[in-house]
């Protein structure tokens, strides 16, 4: 198998450490792209966190308070809490959520001015409609011109009536099948033509 | 007998409108014009009642696929969601639901005999969209269940993507990558295992296989045939483990001055999915119906005009990034643009093991100076691009850069220190955002002509009246960052909020790269962001 550059690097710095005393096993490491966990044992070094990069959009953060779970039929709120880093424009922001859940009060929408500061505070009421986990949804359109806003979503994690018991029933109900290697799958039904 | 067909999915497009020109524009799913197109390179099983694997084949550029079975036996062909290329160029991709303990999905046909004769299965997995759903012209997905060619969509961006590569590269080695799905992914963070992963992102790990994750909430958020965002986590998977990324992550913006670590990751990103989808145009849906979005052009220049739009040009600016590199890609010459390099060139710098070995970081400028040296790309011709996005620094370095994008402390954009020589002074402001914003961090390159013992002081020079600083730094090796090194050392020197920092320890000859920053800019201190500068010296 050809080896990446960065396993090339990761295989010297190992065989560097092997001749340190630290357990080596170089054709792991040579079979391993980096950094890898194979390497990162075999040479006894660690390196820094996990590291995630996420997918464009607006320059928005979010962070929410539920009012705690609520039964069916029963009433609750969220407080979200958006950071925007624009000095100028409007946020448009949008509430939903899907059947579980009935946003009211106020409204589902809602404009405020990104120059009144970057943060924003924003009180979504609803009713609890089905037991199950719902999500009660946040998107914001940042539109610092006149053109589209680029946006981002949020959600907020509501727990309503008998949540486990819907949870639990939700996913026995997915189509699962073992296959022959003993490997899980879901099943999806294909449109099938035989000739 | 031998069972032969083709296999397809549900393509959903854009609805494409007039172009974006260089301004954001809107974006949606347009369900009228969904196409069954082939899923290509895909494996596909014969399977009997008892689920035992009778044949296997991988579907060619067609979606066609051949396997061989028993007469007269009951035969089910499925399809799985796995992308498996073991011979020349290499890759094994696979799309798993992470609300069913990372199970894949399997596209699945009838148990029917096999009869006596040679017959043709051809298996298409839809979309579950049905447009009268809710009433005339309210559409939706009719279940979960239906929505059949979701990973297949997904697969097919990547197909799309390592066969481009594979053209350039014939002996390239994909390493393993494990893309997760689920109708149930939602734009919140929590338990992955419940759907809750935050947004479409790639997660760089230390170990383990690397993921992508893919948002899947209808009426929000769903990216499965938002073939940019799918191609643009790709290119982060392609940068951090055939190349080498230094990006700190996390949330960016074409509007906002980024790490320039982040800004060139983010901007190769965005590039990236018009140089493999062969269109500039980035497109994101979401909402009910997925029916709103936006869409940007790559190949725009979105940071003239400015200033309303907050896009300012320079090395910290994705779009500035973005342009950039599509400019060195595309054969279309417009503005300042005369190179036609086409992938080939960017691939090479890429994976060039002097620039993944580099001791700076990843930023436009330790690009830049990498790709020049391909025949492709004209030097001259390659500063005018620099250039004409306000980008002015040479080298890896960006020595001589003037840009400041706002904050003077900014350069120069590397500060040089030797051991035993002159202190300098470097800053952090959470002017533009925190964490990971222009400003935060400043770079700092070290250069030990011996082996030996090393203490690095960071002390305040400068802060807010009534709190204390938080500085911290991080000392970088080639673009690895050691929580215990071979000596069992933490690189990372982070102690609480005291308006100093202290790194002592032992390191190799060589040039490392710092970046430090005031924690309490980075949204990791126990005070409030405020502007703040150190004296920095090692000994």
């Amino acid at each position: 198998m050809k080896m990446t550059p960065r396993a090339f690097f990761l295989t010297g710095l190992a065989i560097a450490l092997a001749g340190c005393g630290a357990p080596a096993s170089n054709e792991t490491v040579a079979e391993t792209p980096a950094p890898s966990a194979a390497a990162i044992k075999t040479s006894s070094v660690t390196l820094g966190p996990a590291v995630s990069t996420v997918k464009p959009g607006a320059s928005v953060s979010f962070s929410h308070e539920t009012s705690g779970p609520v039964s069916v039929d029963g009433n609750g709120y969220v407080i979200f809490t958006i950071n925007e880093g624009y000095p100028v424009g409007t946020l448009d922001l949008m509430a939903s959520s899907n059947e579980g859940l009935d946003v009211f009060g106020p409204g589902a929408t809602q404009t405020v001015s990104m120059a009144d500061g970057t943060t924003h505070t924003w009180r979504v009421d609803f009713t609890g409609l089905t037991d199950g986990v719902h999500y009660l949804r946040v998107r914001a359109t940042a539109k610092p011109s006149a053109e589209t806003g680029l946006s981002r979503g949020y959600a907020a994690r509501i727990e309503v009536g008998d949540w486990k018991t819907a949870e639990d029933a939700r996913k026995a109900a997915k189509p699962m099948e073992m296959q022959a290697d003993g490997e899980m799958a879901v099943v999806l039904s294909a449109d099938e033509t035989i000739e | 007998m031998t069972i032969s067909g083709q296999v397809t999915f549900d393509r959903v497009p854009h609805l494409t409108g007039a172009g974006s020109g260089s301004a954001v524009v809107p974006s949606a799913l347009d369900y009228d014009s969904i196409t069954q197109d082939p899923v290509r390179g895909a494996v596909v099983q014969a399977v009997s009642a008892t689920g035992a694997v009778l044949d296997t084949d991988v579907t060619n550029a067609s979606g066609g696929y051949s396997v061989s079975v028993d007469a007269s036996t009951d035969v089910r062909i499925q399809v799985r969601s796995e992308m498996q290329q073991t011979t020349g160029a290499t890759w094994d991709i696979q799309v798993l639901d992470n609300t069913s303990g990372n199970a894949i999905y399997v596209l699945a046909g009838s148990l029917t005999d096999s009869g006596t004769t040679n017959s043709t299965r051809n298996l298409n997995a839809g979309s579950g969209w049905d447009p009268n759903l809710n009433g005339p012209d309210d559409g939706g997905y009719t279940s979960d269940a239906a929505r059949a060619a979701a990973p297949f969509s997904i697969l097919n961006a990547m197909y799309e993507t390592v066969t481009d590569i594979a053209a350039i590269d014939p002996d390239v080695v994909f390493p393993e990558l494990d893309v997760l799905w689920s109708v149930n992914n939602v734009a919140t963070s929590g338990n992955v295992a419940n759907g809750e992963i935050g947004t479409s992102s790639y997660t760089r790990t230390s170990g383990g296989t690397p993921t992508i994750r893919i948002l899947g909430d209808e009426n929000d958020d769903t990216d499965e045939y938002d073939v940019s965002v799918i191609v643009h986590e790709f290119g982060h998977y392609f940068e951090d483990q055939l190349a080498r990324s230094d990006s700190p992550g996390g949330s960016h913006s074409l509007s906002v001055r980024l790490d320039s670590r982040l800004s060139f990751g983010e901007g190769w990103g965005n590039a990236f999915a018009g140089m493999i989808l062969d269109d500039p145009v980035y497109r994101d849906t979401d909402g009910p119906q997925q029916a709103s979005g936006f869409a940007f052009s790559v190949e725009a220049d979105l940071t003239n005009p400015p200033p309303s739009t907050g896009r300012e040009s320079g090395w910290y600016n994705e779009a500035s990034v973005q342009q950039i590199l599509y400019d060195i890609y595309d054969s279309n010459n417009d503005g300042v643009d005369t190179i036609s390099g086409g992938l080939e060139p960017l691939y090479n710098a890429f994976t060039d093991p002097d620039y993944i070995n580099n001791v700076d970081f990843t930023t436009i400028f330790a690009f830049a100076d990498r790709v020049r040296d391909e025949p492709s790309v004209d030097g001259a011709a390659l500063d005018a691009l620099l250039n004409a996005e306000d980008i002015n620094g040479t080298g890896p370095r960006g020595v001589g850069e003037t840009n400041d994008g706002g904050i003077a402390d900014t350069l120069p954009v590397y500060n040089i220190v030797t051991q035993g020589g002159s202190a300098v002074t470097v800053c952090s402001t959470a002017e533009n955002g925190d964490r990971n914003r222009h400003g935060v961090v400043e770079f700092i390159s070290l250069t030990l002509p011996s082996t030996g013992a090393v203490t690095m002081t960071a002390t305040e020079v400068s802060g807010p009246a009534t709190t204390t600083t938080d500085p911290d730094f991080f000392i970088w090796e080639h673009g690895l960052l050691f929580t215990s090194d071979n000596r069992g050392q933490d690189r990372r020197a982070q102690s609480g909020l005291d308006g100093s920092e202290t790194w002592t320890g032992t390191l190799d000859a060589g040039t490392y790269a710092i970046e430090i920053f005031d924690c309490n800019n980075a949204s990791c201190g126990a005070a409030a962001a405020a502007p703040s500068c150190f004296s920095f010296d090692v000994n």
